[in-house]
Order: structure tokens, then C-alpha cells, then sequence
């Protein structure tokens, strides 16, 4: 079985793009991934779109704004956790010999306005706001968790987003835990700061490629550690079919660490 | 008062597994077929909140199954008994009975 490294990773910042915006945003990321890996749409395979919102355009679309190179397009949804099973079925086939290079797309941007929230209770589950309220309560009464320390991890990550260039929310000056939990209550014990804006959409996208050269100098996806070293140093900043692929970070594509 | 409302519900009739909602088959992948019944509406209330004016809980039925309910407005007491009422409109809300 083939191994299989990420070498290249883009993405746009999160936001209320207006419905849409889906193939614009998808192409953008994607066009952010393909010159972080010094590459084009043309060495693709195969490209995965995942996308979990019903209404936001198909990858069908996206790979006809970025070529018409007849490769497969695979469409991809599973809830939350699309992007991730998307960047699996590359893996995937890459593992499995199908492709060698592939592009994996994650986007959400809605062609017309509808609200996640109503497509969630549309399918007859509570709002997600209350699964998550109800959740921690019952873990307030099992274990004693308190209101502050779930806003200390909102805390956290509001101040972690100030620094963040891809954050939907950078507030200008530090957030303290009391500020999360005076902010408006949504459902008990959540406050305003403590949930997701559910009008942001999001993107973000990786390509994926069998390595013929094990290793590379550079982070891993998403500022994780490296996995590997490159011993060969080799052919910086190239990914192609049958290449090695160790280059710096692109600072147009990767947020500063905080 | 109304009477307590009936919950649908199935049973794997091999481990006596009891599903609320119910499910055609058996959870463990066996296509074994469930027996489809109906359970009383009520049970123990292991947390709740209220978002936009409704009050939502998860309710602990006696013989295990833990199920999402809509309750009457609160305040509202953990692990006190609740009892569901079935509406008009065929939705069952639950109270502190």
C-alpha cells in the first residue's frame, strides 16, 4: 500500500460570504492549495468535494472552474465531519493505486439562504444549540463542570483567534471569561460567545499525493508537527507526479501560529 | 388531567434491547426484526434548557432508552418524574408529573 502525505494545504477565511459564493470560495481554496503544493489542477487525478449543507453547489461545479480535464469527481457529504471524510476517500485511493495525486475541497456556502439550523431541525433533531446544551448540563450535574469552565475554553479560543488571519471572529482586545459569560445567554449554560455564528460558512482544502520521495521539511496540515524529515531536500517547492515536495509555508495560505 | 401518552418503541426480543424511537432491526447489524410496541411516556429528567422560549429535556425512561422531549415551560427539577402528554397536534410534551 502506497503511503500518502499532504503536500499542500489552502484555505479562505471563515465568513458570511452571502449565498452563492460556494464555487467562487471552493476555487479560491483550491487555487491556495495547488500553489502551496506548486502544482496545478492539470497533475490532479481525482479531486473529492465535500460539502455537508444540501444547498451548496456540487463539486461537479467547482472542478469546471478550475479545468475541464475529464478526471472523476467524487461528491462527498457526512455532516460535520465532510471534510475529514472527503481527505479519507483520497487517501484512499491513493492507497489503493486509483490515483496519485489528488485534491480534496471542503466548502459550505449555500446557493440561496437557508438557515443550517432549519435543515438540522428539518430532519426532525432538536436545534444543534440544545443537543450541546442539554449534553452539558447533564455533565454539570455528573461531574461538576461549571459555566466558567466552559467559558474558559471559549476564552481560549477567542484569544487564540485574535491572531488568527482566518477567524471569523478576532475580537480587538483579549476576551476574558467574564466577558463570555455575560454575553447573551442562548441556551443554558451557553452564551452568545460560546457558540458558533451560524451564518458563517467555511473552507478549506488540502491535496493529497503518493510521495515518491519520503519526507518533507515542511509542517504538517494545519500547523501540526511534521511527520517526516527530508533527507533528499530536494526539488523544493514543486509537487508533481513523481517529485518530492519540501517548500516553505506560503504566508498567503497559512495563518501565522498565535 | 389527560392520561400519560404512549411512546412507539421496539424490542429485540433475543436481549430484550428496547429502542425509543423504534428500529425495524436489531442494532447489532443482525437484520434481526424488532418487536414494535408502545411505552408509557415517562421517566426521570436527566438534564434540560430552554431555548427560544421552549423548553427541550432528555428524559430517562425506566427501562433504559434516554429520549429528547419538548417540556412545558419550567423551572424545571433534575431527576424529578416527568410524564408526557400527547397535544392536539400529536406532540408530546412533557411535565413534572
Amino acid at each position: 500500500m502506497a503511503d500518502v502525505y499532504v503536500t499542500g494545504v489552502g484555505m479562505t477565511p471563515f465568513g458570511n460570504h452571502g449565498p452563492g459564493m460556494g464555487v467562487s470560495l471552493a476555487v479560491d481554496a483550491a487555487l491556495a492549495a495547488l500553489r502551496d503544493a506548486g502544482t496545478t489542477f492539470a497533475e490532479m487525478d481525482i479531486l473529492y468535494a465535500g460539502a455537508a449543507h444540501p444547498l451548496s453547489p456540487r463539486g461537479v461545479f467547482v472542478a469546471r472552474e478550475l479545468g475541464l480535464t475529464g478526471i472523476p469527481v467524487q461528491h462527498v457529504s457526512n455532516a460535520s465531519a465532510t471534510g475529514l471524510a472527503a481527505a479519507h476517500e483520497a487517501v484512499t485511493a491513493i492507497e489503493a493505486g486509483r490515483a496519485e495525486v489528488a485534491l480534496v475541497v471542503g466548502f459550505d456556502s449555500p446557493e440561496t439562504e437557508m438557515p443550517t439550523e432549519a435543515v438540522i431541525t428539518g430532519e426532525g433533531h432538536h436545534p444543534p444549540v440544545v443537543s450541546f446544551a442539554l449534553w452539558a448540563r447533564q455533565r454539570m450535574a455528573e461531574f461538576g463542570t461549571t459555566p466558567e469552565h466552559l467559558a474558559a475554553v471559549a476564552t481560549k479560543n477567542w484569544n487564540y483567534a485574535r491572531s488568527n488571519p482566518f477567524a471569523a471572529r478576532r475580537a480587538a482586545e483579549p476576551v476574558t471569561v467574564e466577558r463570555v459569560l455575560g454575553s447573551r445567554v442562548v441556551a443554558d449554560p451557553f452564551t452568545s460567545m460560546m457558540c458558533t455564528p451560524w451564518a458563517k460558512e467555511r473552507q478549506r482544502r488540502c491535496s493529497a499525493r503518493r510521495a515518491h520521495c519520503p519526507g518533507s521539511t515542511r509542517d504538517g496540515p494545519f500547523g501540526l508537527p511534521p511527520a517526516h524529515s527530508n533527507p533528499t531536500g530536494s526539488d523544493p517547492g514543486r509537487c508533481s507526479k513523481g517529485q518530492s515536495w519540501a517548500h516553505p509555508s506560503s504566508p498567503a495560505t497559512r495563518p501565522p501560529r498565535p | 388531567m389527560t392520561a400519560a401518552a404512549n411512546l412507539p418503541a421496539s424490542r429485540d426480543q433475543a436481549t430484550g434491547q428496547l429502542y425509543v424511537p423504534p428500529r425495524r432491526f436489531a442494532a447489532d447489524g443482525s437484520l434481526r426484526e424488532c418487536e414494535q410496541l408502545e411505552v408509557l411516556a415517562e421517566g426521570t429528567l436527566a438534564s434540560w434548557t430552554r431555548y427560544r422560549d421552549q423548553c427541550y429535556g432528555l428524559i430517562d425512561l425506566p427501562e433504559g432508552p434516554r429520549v429528547q422531549a419538548l417540556l412545558r415551560d419550567g423551572p424545571h427539577e433534575l431527576g424529578a418524574t416527568y410524564v408526557g402528554h400527547r397535544g392536539e397536534d400529536g406532540t408530546v410534551v412533557f411535565r413534572c408529573g
